[in-house]
């Protein structure tokens, strides 16, 4: 049978969204910014802002300097995971075999349905159609067809924005030809340095080397680089499994030495790794924190003068496993807290690992009770919002510090909405 | 170029039409005022608590606006307005 595996990723999705959201941006430079200050980051940018060379990671004075017209625009997560929603549930309708891969990208076996690659493509064409007739008319997504994931992904990748490219046997070699070694999928500067050496500048100089010649330089990775451009499948899509760890971080876009404030932010972001914890139904027997300190005082501590910036925190393993926000929290401030007094935080990241499903056991030095009322204020978070009710240190702080925030990859899963169609 | 950007927040009245499963917003009223809805752009969900609500980003010929209703209180709100 005819593998068929198809590989869609959404054109600059977030910027999409938006000017889907928006009429009145549509066809004008537009940057989504995580913060909308000057230093802001740029998460994602029109087609029309990238012609002016405003790529992701550009700050907002840098985009405004490349393209003076350029329209900014907040992220707003929801908005994007809500829509990724409605077009995987699109994608649900013709395969249950889906990996989603980020939150504008994923994987579709279509083995079984689509009895060639060609009716493959066909049935990629239209499920293009059903996202603009059923999502929104502004949205458009690259896709790839081929036998292998790699090569679905790297067809959806290197084909033109909006277009569809069916890679197989017959095409390969002259679709590989020429084309940079870091074009493909996982082969970033090192690895292609390493080619390089071993005389092999492009892809399709790549597919007629030897994989045992590869193999005694690179190891197994030698034979997956060759296996990937010669058609040969190696692990098919992915199957949802355990994250490995769970953390957030968060840039302070204010400085502020009030140990009050920063106790709370810190409260915020246990709070919301334990939630995730929680939710997933785990709990973790290791524990990271990093802070990044601008010199100019510590907390509670007058301004000093200006000096080199540092960082302070690590990781480290725990006896008893952490299930509650209070658990992180203790752990988290431990860590940092002497830290927290050399410098003018800036940057934190928090999170946990070692993580495996709760156990039950119980302990001699522990109580039970903080599980339990863990549980209980969980119950009540779900019902009514997000720190409706909060731990002590957690008290009015603003909204807006640390909000929600989203990521590029694996961020399926994450406020999931139910099903409902109503709309 | 933006004009402006608001977030008012006002509770609105909404005229929808339901097409079975579908309800499409029509027009709302605002200060006293009617705004007859040209295209519905977007929608899409905010998770409150347990529930979601609904959002809906439309537009006239001048302006576009966030419409937000809350399957749990049946109340419609103006969330945001964008003039250009």
């Amino acid at each position: 049978m005819q593998r068929v595996v198809l590989h869609l990723d959404m054109n600059s999705y977030f910027a999409s969204v938006e000017q889907q959201a928006n009429p009145f941006l549509r066809g004008k430079p537009v940057a989504v910014l995580a913060t909308m200050t000057s230093q802001g980051c740029t998460l994602a940018s029109s087609k029309e802002a990238k012609a002016f060379g405003v790529k992701t990671g550009v700050r907002a004075e840098e985009a405004r300097r490349l393209c003076p017209s350029i329209r900014f625009v907040e992220v707003d997560p929801p908005k994007y995971r809500s829509t990724t929603k409605r077009i995987f549930s699109i994608l649900t309708q013709y395969s249950e075999s889906i990996e989603p891969y980020s939150i504008d990208e994923a994987f579709l076996d279509l083995t079984g349905l689509a009895p060639s690659l060609e009716a493959g493509a066909q049935l990629g064409y239209e499920i293009k159609q059903r996202i603009k007739d059923e999502v929104g008319e502004w949205l458009t997504c690259s896709m790839g067809v081929a036998s292998t994931r790699w090569l679905a992904k790297f067809g959806g990748d290197t084909t033109s924005k909006g277009g569809l490219v069916i890679l197989h046997r017959g095409n390969l070699t002259a679709y590989l030809k020429g084309r940079d070694l870091q074009e493909a999928w996982g082969i970033a500067g090192a690895t292609a340095a390493h080619l390089n050496k071993l005389g092999i500048r492009t892809l399709d100089e790549l597919q007629v080397t030897s994989p045992v010649n590869l193999m005694a330089s690179l190891g197994i990775r030698g034979y997956e680089l060759w296996a990937n451009v010669n058609a040969v499948e190696l692990g098919g899509l992915a199957q949802p499994r355990q994250p490995k760890s769970i953390g957030h971080s968060h840039v302070l876009r204010v400085r502020n030495r009030d140990p009050r404030f920063h106790k709370a932010l810190l409260m915020r972001l246990c709070e919301r790794a334990g939630r995730r914890l929680r939710d997933l139904g785990l709990e973790a027997q290791g524990v990271y924190a990093h802070v990044s300190l601008e010199p100019g005082g510590g907390l509670g501590l007058p301004a000093m003068p200006r000096g080199k910036a540092w960082q302070a925190g690590g990781s480290k393993k725990v006896y008893h496993p952490i299930h509650t926000t209070r658990q992180l929290f203790k752990q988290v401030w431990a860590m940092l807290g002497d830290g927290l007094h050399r410098g003018t935080p800036t940057f934190y990241a928090l999170g946990m690992f070692r993580l495996r499903p709760v156990s039950g056991q119980l302990s001699l030095l522990e109580k039970r009770k903080p599980a339990a009322l863990a549980r209980a204020i969980d119950r009540i978070n779900n019902r009514y919002g997000e720190e409706t009710i909060v731990e002590g240190e957690l008290m009015r702080l603003d909204g807006s510090f640390a909000p929600d925030r989203i990521g590029f990859r694996k961020t399926t899963g994450v406020d999931v909405a139910p099903e409902a169609e109503a709309f | 170029m933006l004009v402006f950007h608001e977030q008012p927040r006002d509770k609105v009245r909404v005229f929808v039409d339901f097409n079975g499963p579908k309800v499409t917003p029509k027009a709302f009223e605002w200060a006293g005022k009617r705004y007859d809805i040209h295209s519905v752009n977007l929608v899409y969900q905010h998770r409150h608590g347990k529930g979601y609500d609904w959002y809906f980003a439309v537009s006239d010929l001048a302006n576009t606006y966030v419409l937000s209703y809350s399957p749990e209180t049946l109340e419609w709100v103006l969330e945001e307005v964008q003039g250009q």
